[in-house]
């Protein structure tokens, strides 16, 4: 282990596995929220997207008790770029 | 067939506590496939975790992990372990010569940026800008070279002997990447950057000793930048103007039919 004051990429490597778990965290919370497909996002219990309740952003607050999501409306261009399914 | 062990030989120091710099050395058992990343990594989580070194993104873009192995500046990260060993089974790893050593294979590399910066390395675009895009023809993208492709990772700079003897020498990563401002033809500073590159720390006082083509882990050719910038800058006025006609030109395609 390192020990030093100088460059300890030992101490960042611990201080960053801190912050990879308050992000899962977030990140685990959020999916199990967002009843729907999208992207990267991929639920076999909800497959498809779900533009009519879930185009909005998730955002995440810390707490005590873990992560406390509340929404934010997407900007979205109706007139000339009305959102669709991106099919491949 | 792998060998069944490797002998890393890393130079080693904390200035805070060593008078001078060290070699440690770490056996291990290597993959097939194993770099010299990798080996790093090993020796780190397994035996020594203060053995400090730069890497971020692991495949040969991000330029944090050049160091000097066997004599040579290379990527460790893009770099087979097998294809390093002697015949022993050893290879000795230190940090990227000619720069002040932070810890271990660490090094400063402020001098470095500081270069970088004198030569502007952002666009500088003329007053007049086309409506749309701003049209390149495939000849002109062709003549750079791939020198937009350099990853900044250090590799020349500390292979230069210039650098090693003389201070305040550009440096050829940074005349790399002013050959690449000054062949841009969306860049209306020419005449202005060929006028600073002159000087004396600027192209001139390159040696054509060609290690940073050596070094360069990109197969770039930063030697010959420098000349074609030497070139230039006998007739930097003639060519900043050359520059405003081709931008017309490709703005207003003459339209053959
Ligand atoms: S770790 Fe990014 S270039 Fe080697």
């Amino acid at each position: 282990m390192d020990k030093s004051h100088r460059f300890n990429t030992d101490l960042l490597a611990a201080i960053e596995t801190a912050h990879l778990l308050d992000f899962s965290e977030v990140i685990v919370a959020g999916a199990l929220e967002r009843k729907e497909s999208r992207g990267a996002h991929a639920r076999t219990d909800f497959p498809k997207r779900d533009d009519e309740n879930w185009l909005k952003h998730t955002l995440a607050k810390k707490t005590d008790v873990g992560p406390s999501l509340s929404y934010k409306p997407v900007y979205v261009d109706w007139e000339r770029y009305p959102p669709q399914e991106r099919k491949y | 067939m792998a060998p069944v062990s490797a002998t890393i030989r890393v130079q080693r120091f904390n200035p805070d506590t060593d008078d001078k710099p060290y070699y440690d050395n770490f056996d291990l058992t290597p993959e097939r496939d194993t770099t010299v990343l990798d080996a790093l990594h090993m020796i780190k989580a397994e035996q020594d975790g203060s053995l400090t070194f730069r890497r971020s993104c692991r495949h040969a873009i991000c330029g944090s992990c050049a160091m000097n192995v066997n004599g040579h500046n290379i990527l460790v990260c893009k770099t087979p372990l097998q294809d390093v060993l002697n015949k022993n089974g050893r290879v000795t790893i230190r940090p990227l010569p000619y720069l002040p050593v932070i810890k271990d294979l660490v090094v400063d590399r402020s001098s470095f940026w500081e270069q970088y910066l004198r030569v502007k390395p952002w666009l500088i675009p003329p007053e007049d800008i086309p409506e749309k895009e701003f049209r390149v023809s495939p000849e002109e993208v062709t003549a750079l070279n791939n020198a937009e492709t350099c990853i900044m990772c250090g590799a020349c700079y500390s292979a230069c002997q210039v650098i090693g003897l003389t201070k305040g020498y550009i440096g050829p990563h940074a005349l790399l990447k002013a050959f690449l401002r000054v062949k841009d033809p969306r860049d209306a500073a020419s005449a202005e950057r060929l006028a600073d590159l002159a000087g004396s720390d600027g192209v001139y006082r390159c040696h054509t000793i060609f290690n940073c083509i050596d070094a360069c882990p990109k197969d770039l050719n930063p030697t010959q930048a420098i000349e074609t910038l030497r070139k230039l800058a006998q007739k930097r006025l003639a060519y900043e103007r050359s520059r405003v006609q081709r931008q017309r030109s490709l703005q207003n395609p003459i339209v053959v039919d």
